[in-house]
């Protein structure tokens, strides 16, 4: 695992877990812009996975992502997609290294909703869907 | 018309009011009336999608549902949401429906990965959202008893099933 520097490079891959199982089509294996909308913090979680194996990510998950919610939900899938993308939205990726030192949150969104909704619809236009074998 | 069961609007006793022959047909008529008004009615797709909206609800209306701190769908939202559904023209291609994190439904469509179309609501206002091919849009408008026309033309440009 690489992702060493306070600075998300472009060529990075970040990827955001997914909970809700309609935020996502297995059928057409595609992610669904509400995937990328920002909490109401106006940002959205995401974590420097370069370098990691499915394996590692999934130790990851256990530990840090899914196994530290007291509600019992799991990460169903991941949005994978590279830092560059996120900035060609004019958003940005930006170190957060808390709960993990991989952590990272996509910031930049507006306050304007519908002009979220394009970015999120952008950001998905470009994310690889990942299900996890938990599925 | 709405989408969901209705009230039959006009009060109804469960007992018979008259011997006469009109009194019995009218009796048999608003009969006919209740039974209908306690079906759903049949709109084809928006009744499934209807169906879905109380999915989202039962799932939803919780801060957090998404795993990270979503603001609950709440139940004038997804009314909302039932309007919205009347609203649209009867020959476009079924939308997807999906619940997001700000609080509000929306309605998905896609064309492969270029095109992409969202109609998303709260009590108040339609926001919407597109990927046009080469173009782009975005805006907010009313609720109101029309979609306006031009959501209605993305719609029918774009996803029309003729």
């Amino acid at each position: 695992m690489k992702n060493l520097s306070d600075c998300v490079d472009d060529s990075e891959k970040i990827g955001r877990f997914i909970f809700y199982s309609d935020h996502f089509s297995s059928v057409n294996n595609t992610v669904k812009y509400a995937a990328f909308l920002p909490a109401r913090d106006n940002k959205a979680s995401v974590y420097r996975i370069d370098g990691y194996t499915e394996d590692l990510i999934d130790e990851l998950d256990k530990e840090f992502i899914s196994g530290k919610r007291t509600d019992g939900k799991i990460s169903k899938g991941r949005a994978d997609l590279l830092a560059r993308q996120v900035r060609l939205s004019q958003l940005d990726v930006i170190a957060e290294p808390t709960p993990h030192k991989d952590h990272a949150n996509i910031e930049g969104y507006f306050s304007d909703k519908s002009a979220n909704k394009l970015k999120a619809i952008e950001l998905a236009r470009h994310a690889t869907l990942v299900l996890h074998e938990n599925l | 018309m709405s989408i969901c069961s209705v009230d039959v609007p006009f009060y109804t006793s469960h007992y018979e009011m008259g011997v006469s022959r009109p009194s019995q047909q009218l009796t048999q008529y608003v009969t006919k009336i209740r039974n209908h008004a306690s079906q759903t009615i049949s709109l084809g797709w928006r009744e499934s999608l209807c169906q879905k909206l109380m999915d989202i609800y039962s799932i939803c209306n919780e801060n957090g549902w998404d795993g990270y701190d979503a603001i609950s769908i709440n139940y004038p939202t997804v009314y909302a949401a039932t309007i919205l559904l009347e609203l649209l023209p009867d020959n476009i291609e079924i939308p997807d429906v999906v619940a997001e994190p700000t609080g509000e439904i929306g309605l998905l469509w896609s064309k492969g990965k270029d095109v992409t179309f969202v109609l998303s609501v709260n009590p108040n206002t339609i926001i919407f959202a597109g990927l046009l091919g080469a173009s782009k849009t975005h805006g907010e408008t009313k609720l109101l008893s029309k979609l306006p026309n031009n959501i209605e033309e993305i719609l029918l440009d774009y996803f029309s099933l003729s």
